[in-house]
């Protein structure tokens, strides 16, 4: 599964808050709750099941002095780690009522 | 006390924050270099006790002073503000449930304190921190509100209060210990004058509807009652005086205050055996942070000229954490009105205290 193509929401089961330049977001049903920094929030922000990871990628390229690879890596890894957590889904289309952006 | 933990050693920073967050300006920063590095420790014990890191984090990161300040105390107030976010994410979740359950109850209600004033002044609202959630009912709806709640997962060891004596009861979660649920009909200061506060027809009468972000409508009190509300809240509150319920007053009374009847307000307040409370917050809120308070209002509710001095407002709220609850109420005891209400609050609190023991 080539997760830089699928597309990916947040759970319902969590709620978010920008704290000054990061994120935090809760688990409601656990009651956990996570930290992303600039650039996961960013990423975080993005994930709106309108846009293949692979888009979030390269906008984050352009805004961000990052090597791509290690962008890449770095993108996949978190993703990663927050679907283990399910705190977000990871859908095969984007979501009904949107139109697919173009891959980069 | 001792001199390093004074108000007074450090008091431009923590007056640069309260007066930067409240006037939306820049912090200088022009105190900081005079800060001794020990004393950054005692700066944080004190903003956690008067409950302003997450204001504190607000203010001062992103600003070059930023980069001045010892890194644990940076590390500490991110962290604070971190966990203070996720715990009003959850409280907000909670109330979210509670509201909705209330109104399919069709249980009339209104949400008062941190989360109210939260909602309504703080922007963004979790620079506000608060562990409770404080619903007011009428009395007389109380057990319907109690299956409510215990529907929700929230149940109260309180089994022996009197209306006479209590203004509220406390239910807590066995999902989230120490979040909670207050479920009051009154304010405590109604139970020492006898007079209605919250609970009185004036009040439910002009109950506001708050939006939230989120397109809810949460019912709140007008400012009429609001600010006299908040003034009690500084003063009576254990613990007392703390410098984010002082914000709470300056805030209401900002956005309040160009439309506020204000010699209607001086009327109620005095009828209400209230006029020392907040004579002395207003005072305070004007003193502290520059807010505009009429000096018709002061002039009109100020007490003898003893007892106007009498209450040190920067060297009670100079402390970092709490004082004997003996020593609190001494301090709080000249501001009950008239010896007949004073003699209730001491009844009321001999009840509240054997009440405790019987619920243990």
């Amino acid at each position: 599964m080539n997760r830089l193509e699928r597309f990916f929401t947040k759970s319902e089961k969590i709620a978010w808050r920008v704290v000054e330049e990061d994120s935090v977001i809760l688990d409601l049903d656990t009651g956990y709750y996570y930290t992303l920094n600039e650039v996961g929030r960013f990423l975080w922000e993005s994930l709106d099941g309108k846009k293949k990871l692979s888009a979030i990628h390269k906008e984050i390229l352009d805004h961000y002095d990052v090597n791509p690879e290690t962008a890449k890596s770095d993108i996949l890894e978190l993703i990663d780690n927050l679907l283990k957590e399910g705190l977000v889904e990871i859908h095969e289309s984007p979501e009904e009522g949107f139109s697919s952006p173009a891959t980069p | 006390m001792n001199e390093s933990k004074s108000f007074s050693a450090y008091n431009g920073l923590i007056l640069e924050i309260l007066r930067s967050f409240y006037g939306s300006t820049p912090v200088s920063g022009a105190i900081t270099p005079f800060i001794k590095e020990a004393q950054w420790g005692d700066i944080f014990t004190f903003l956690r006790f008067h409950r302003l890191l997450p204001i504190a984090y607000h203010v001062l990161s992103g600003t070059e002073l930023w980069e001045t300040i010892p890194n644990d105390f940076k590390v500490g107030v991110k962290q604070a503000s971190f966990e203070n976010t996720a715990l009003i994410l959850l409280l907000g979740n909670l109330m979210d449930a509670a509201v909705s359950a209330l109104e399919d109850a069709r249980i009339p209600f209104y949400i008062i304190k941190g989360p109210a004033v939260a909602l309504e002044f703080y922007r963004p609202g979790d620079l506000r921190p608060y562990t409770d959630i404080d619903i007011v009912i009428p009395f007389n709806s109380f057990s319907d509100a109690n299956a409510v709640l215990n529907d929700l997962g929230f149940s109260s060891r309180g089994r022996f209060f009197t209306k006479e004596y209590f203004d509220s009861v406390h239910f807590s979660n066995d999902q989230y210990p120490g979040f909670c649920i207050d479920l009051q009909w009154e304010s405590v200061t109604s139970i020492w004058t006898r007079e209605p506060f919250l609970s009185s027809k004036e009040v439910w009468d002009q109950i506001r509807l708050l939006e939230t972000s989120e397109s809810k409508h949460i019912p709140v009190l007008a400012p009429m009652f609001l600010i006299p509300f908040l003034c009690t809240h500084l003063v009576f509150h254990r613990p007392m005086a703390l410098l984010i319920h002082l914000m709470d007053l300056a805030l209401a009374v900002r956005d309040s205050e160009s439309d506020l009847p204000w010699d209607e307000f001086v009327r109620w307040a005095r009828y209400k055996k209230l006029g020392k409370p907040v004579y002395h917050s207003l005072r305070w809120t004007r003193d502290i942070l520059d807010v505009a308070i009429p000096s018709a209002v002061l002039d009109a509710l100020q007490p003898g000229a003893v007892e106007k001095h009498l209450f040190p407002f920067r060297r009670i709220a100079s402390r970092h954490g709490n004082m004997p609850e003996f020593l609190e109420r001494a301090i709080k005891f000249p501001l009950i009105e008239g010896w007949k209400n004073k003699t209730r609050s001491i009844t009321s609190y001999c009840e509240m205290f054997y009440q405790g023991t019987k619920d243990e």
